[in-house]
């Protein structure tokens, strides 16, 4: 009813949506592009952080499907689960469980924040140096 | 009813508004695994203290707001607060200086996106410093991505309200206000 009458949208009202839709869209298209051009390499790298500092690092390959490993926070112990190459938040003390919600990492840059017990879970692993087999010119 | 006891009302009234609005935002529940995507209800009080006053009652009525909600809602000085607290400043000084800066080209809509975003950007950054570690910027372009339609509706409803809000708003001065389509003194301030 209020919309009928004409909503005061200015030119640099759209400008402002447009910038920020194409900035939006870009980090999309920048971290898609990153994971396409992404091998997992042999030595990716489990670390696992409280409040910044690394409490426990270990090699992604060497937790097996179904092992567990806890993380003591704050609020409490975080329960993170090893699957196929990847890794995820089984359990946590935090009441938003976002941590849980993220599933499965497996490749470098990927992390699980858990901001209210301070916890993150990040991997970590030198990027190969040729993620392609060949580029045409 | 004087200028002053008048304007007092009316920012109580928009203090209450805002308390009301953040408390039950907060009984929402977080959509999936987006941390910090919500609707930005009681950003609609600050646009319509920006409109109506002047920046130094809209930092009274945001600070005002985000003490009584996080006390209403319970979560006063914990990691919620802190995140509240950081995403309403920031916000807050995004969107008076793209008023004062934007010199009548933008309208609630665009000055609600910029703090819209400018929201996101300061949760995330306090977010960061809180766990020291800068790994939750991931979710930044999701955010971005929220904050378009969430921001923009918000600004359409506040315009929308600010319609039939102030009665009697003197039309002919609409033009001189910082913000498009804003009717300004709407009572004697």
């Amino acid at each position: 009813m209020c919309a009928k009458r004409g909503v005061p949208v200015t030119r640099a009202d759209k400008l402002i949506l447009v910038v920020v839709l194409g900035l939006a869209l870009g980090s999309f298209a920048l971290i898609g592009l990153r994971r396409a051009a992404q091998v997992r390499p042999a030595e990716a790298q489990v670390v696992v952080e409280v409040d910044g500092r690394v409490v426990d690092m270990f090699p992604l390959a060497e937790l097996k499907p179904g092992e567990r490993r806890q993380v003591r926070g704050p609020l409490g112990y975080s329960v993170i689960i090893g699957g196929d190459n990847k890794v995820r938040m089984e359990s946590s003390p935090c009441p938003d469980k976002v941590c849980m919600a993220r599933g499965w990492i497996s490749l470098p840059g990927e992390a699980i924040v858990c901001v209210p017990n301070h916890v993150v879970v990040h991997i970590t692993g030198s990027l190969p140096e040729k993620s392609y087999d060949a580029v045409t010119q | 009813m004087g200028g002053q006891t008048r304007k007092l009302l009316y920012l109580s009234l928009l203090v209450a508004t805002g308390t009301v609005l953040h408390v039950f935002e907060g009984f929402l529940p977080a959509l999936g695994a987006l941390p910090g995507a919500k609707l930005g209800l009681a950003n609609l009080v600050t646009l319509l203290t920006l409109a109506l006053y002047g920046p130094v009652e809209t930092w009274w009525v945001v600070i005002l707001r985000v003490l009584l909600g996080s006390l209403m809602g319970g979560t006063l000085l914990t990691t919620t607060f802190f995140l509240s607290l950081a995403g309403a400043l920031g916000s807050t000084l995004v969107m008076l200086s793209a008023v004062r800066l934007g010199r009548g080209a933008l309208s609630l809509v665009g000055i609600s996106v910029l703090g819209a975003v400018a929201h996101n950007l300061s949760q995330l950054l306090m977010a960061s410093l809180l766990i020291q570690h800068l790994g939750i910027f991931f979710y930044l372009p999701y955010l971005l991505l929220f904050a378009l339609p969430t921001g923009y509706f918000i600004g359409i409803t506040a315009s929308c309200v600010l319609r039939v809000f102030p009665p009697g708003g003197r039309q002919g001065e609409w033009k001189k206000h910082p913000v498009r389509g804003v009717v300004p003194r709407a009572w004697n301030m």
